[in-house]
């Protein structure tokens, strides 16, 4: 089932939660799938593709500055 | 039987009311009357919310094959709304890495869904590819953002046209920028038409290169070498940030000492940074193969910001126009958890943007330097319009003056093929500065022609003739009933210009037919015509986009 809106700000408001001091920049993809792995309730429905991990930590970013 | 012909329409950029929504369609007409079309561009023009209810204006989008020259709003902010407007709109973008990279960043931000994701085709220096029958060729340009294009488009007939994109001839810091022979061998294959950016031509002389941004930031490390800095900038605009941060390592190398490191403090520098480690072009690895030091770049958020002494600390912060919640004023109002004050050494802010003039803006920013300087923070600026100083200058601009389009002349007239004139017009730019643009070209001995929105350039038989007649210039109103730019609630209204009231007016007020006449028509009528007063536009002078309220300006860097 494809991830909806709603899914990557969950996604991403639960890594801030669970991460709030990691640094983002430059973050690699396999180290974003691994922390999204470790996140509580995780449902493992394969290994996500670029677009995907994209959605999520653009999303996680804009959750650690809220503010601009 | 028709007349095979190629037309370049300008959708939106060359404004009767200022600089923005960018948007330009090249269309083949084949002898069996078939067309075939593609779109370069489709901007944003910000708009004074409090002068006009709207939140901004986007450009038509006419065609689903789109080439994107860079990454700025007005260049690109206008397709996610038609995304939001029409979602199964199959499009195609084709952009530099970055520019793809950093679309994709803002449209999953803005919370576009990621089937609904425009397909994206990654183009490159020399490499020619086909859309819808053309072939195109990108050619590498320097503007202040990383991967700015010029896109060469040959017609089935043969007609070259070039857009140059925004750009100036001084070479770039990061990435691939102009260079003069690259752009003769453009030349010397022959273009018919050119269109070129009439941003800062009103200006003499040639814009100075992001060099001169290195030296004049190496002097600030000279002057504070214990001090905690603080420098504002523009994400998107990323070029004099790698300026920024050869200057650091050059000053390392110079005085021996340990290289400052970088702390982005905002989602757009991260996002910006992340998009160019993306692309290749990691400023990172291009300082250290430049200068061979290594200088590191971190986000605030990082707990390695904390270790590192304030006297090595450089915040690169967003706000440079005292933007409400921008990491600067939150900073000036003491609210940024991620920047205070040293109390261990001195603290410098550099503002490395001008005062945009425009609204309050003035004001605002002096207030926001004023409570930074009452928290202990020593202040800089650049003056707007100041003359170019060696060595001292530490903003300059991404677009070219009247000695780049200078430049650009010698460059076709030196390599263009003999028998094969090439015709010049001003684009991306009020009626002022295009005009100032076609007449550097006509000095030069060039041929020129003058476009508004909704002209169109047609090509037939090797003649270039600019239409009579002024088409359906329209454009999009974006408006926000929540004034939340995150909710994707926007209503969405058609304008058009009203050639007889010159206002932009609600399609549905306006009866195309009654009002569309040709610019012969008017002339007769005593009411303008070509290069006449009748165009009715304000000539406002050089401000561009940036040319917007605060909180508008806010807007354009959350969005793009």
């Amino acid at each position: 089932m494809a991830l909806l809106w709603k899914d990557y700000c969950d996604i991403a408001d639960a890594l801030n939660e669970a991460y709030p001091d990691k640094a983002l920049t430059d973050m690699k993809d396999e180290e974003l799938i691994r922390l999204v792995k470790t996140l509580p309730d995780f449902d493992d429905a394969g290994e996500p593709d670029e677009t995907v991990l994209s959605a999520i930590w653009n999303r996680w970013v804009y959750v650690a500055y809220p503010e601009d | 039987m028709a007349e095979k012909r190629t037309e370049f329409e300008s959708l939106g950029g060359n404004n009767l009311d200022g600089i923005g929504g960018n948007a330009k369609k090249i269309t083949y007409t084949a002898e069996d009357g078939s067309k075939k079309s593609i779109q370069i561009d489709c901007g944003m023009k910000f708009s004074d919310k409090a002068l006009t209810g709207v939140d901004n204006y986007i450009a038509p989008l006419e065609c689903d094959d789109l080439l994107i020259t860079h990454a700025h709003a007005d260049h690109i902010a206008g397709i996610i709304h038609h995304i939001q407007m029409n979602p199964e709109r199959p499009l195609n973008i084709y952009a530099d890495k970055f520019t793809h990279q950093f679309m994709l960043a803002e449209m999953t931000k803005q919370g576009l869904p990621l089937d609904n994701m425009p397909k994206f085709h990654d183009v490159k220096d020399g490499e020619k590819f086909m859309v819808n029958g053309f072939e195109v060729e990108p050619v590498p340009v320097t503007h202040s953002a990383p991967g700015a294009i010029a896109f060469v488009v040959e017609s089935p007939d043969g007609t070259r046209l070039m857009d140059m994109g925004d750009f100036k001839t001084t070479p770039v810091e990061l990435g691939k920028g102009w260079e003069d022979a690259r752009m003769a061998e453009v030349f010397a294959k022959g273009i018919d038409v050119c269109f070129c950016d009439s941003t800062s031509t009103t200006s003499k002389e040639v814009t100075p290169p992001y060099e001169a941004v290195t030296k004049g930031f190496k002097k600030i490390l000279y002057d504070n070498p214990d001090a905690q800095m603080m420098v504002g900038t523009i994400a998107r605009s990323a070029q004099q940030m790698m300026a920024d941060v050869i200057a650091v390592a050059e000053y390392a190398k110079e005085t021996g000492t340990k290289p400052r490191t970088f702390i982005l403090d905002g989602a757009s520098l991260v996002q910006v940074n992340n998009a160019l480690n993306k692309s290749d072009m990691s400023m990172e690895k291009a300082c250290y193969e430049r200068t061979g030091v290594r200088v590191k770049i971190i986000d605030a958020k990082s707990p390695e910001a904390r270790t590192i002494p304030p006297q090595e600390r450089i915040y690169m912060v967003t706000g440079t126009q005292g933007e409400e919640l921008a990491s600067m004023a939150r900073v000036s109002r003491g609210e940024n958890r991620n920047i205070r004050p040293s109390r261990t050494c001195p603290n410098l802010c550099v503002n490395q943007q001008a005062v945009i003039p425009s609204g309050d803006n003035q004001a605002i920013v002096d207030e926001m330097m004023e409570a930074l300087r009452r928290q202990g923070w020593k202040t800089m600026i650049p003056e707007r319009g100041a003359p170019f100083v060696e060595g001292e200058t530490y903003y300059v601009s991404g677009h070219g003056r009247a000695g780049d389009m200078e430049k650009v002349a010698d460059i076709a007239a030196h390599n263009q093929p003999a028998g094969r004139a090439c015709t010049f017009i001003g684009i991306h730019g009020d009626e002022v500065q295009t005009k100032a643009t076609e007449e550097i070209f006509k000095d030069k001995g060039q041929k020129v022609e003058h476009i508004t929105n909704a002209q169109k350039v047609v090509v037939s038989k090797g003649e270039v003739q600019v239409s009579p007649t002024i088409g359906k210039a329209s454009r999009i109103a974006v408006i926000d009933d929540n004034d939340n730019f995150m909710d994707p609630d926007f209503r969405y209204i058609k304008q058009a210009f009203n050639p007889v009231s010159k206002k932009w007016e609600d399609v549905k007020q306006i009866d195309y037919e009654k009002i569309l006449v040709s610019k012969n028509d008017r002339k007769k009528d005593g009411k303008g015509g070509k290069g006449g007063k009748g165009h009715g536009g304000k000539k406002k002078g050089n401000k561009g986009h940036r040319d917007m309220s605060p909180m508008l300006m806010q807007k354009m860097q959350r969005t793009h």
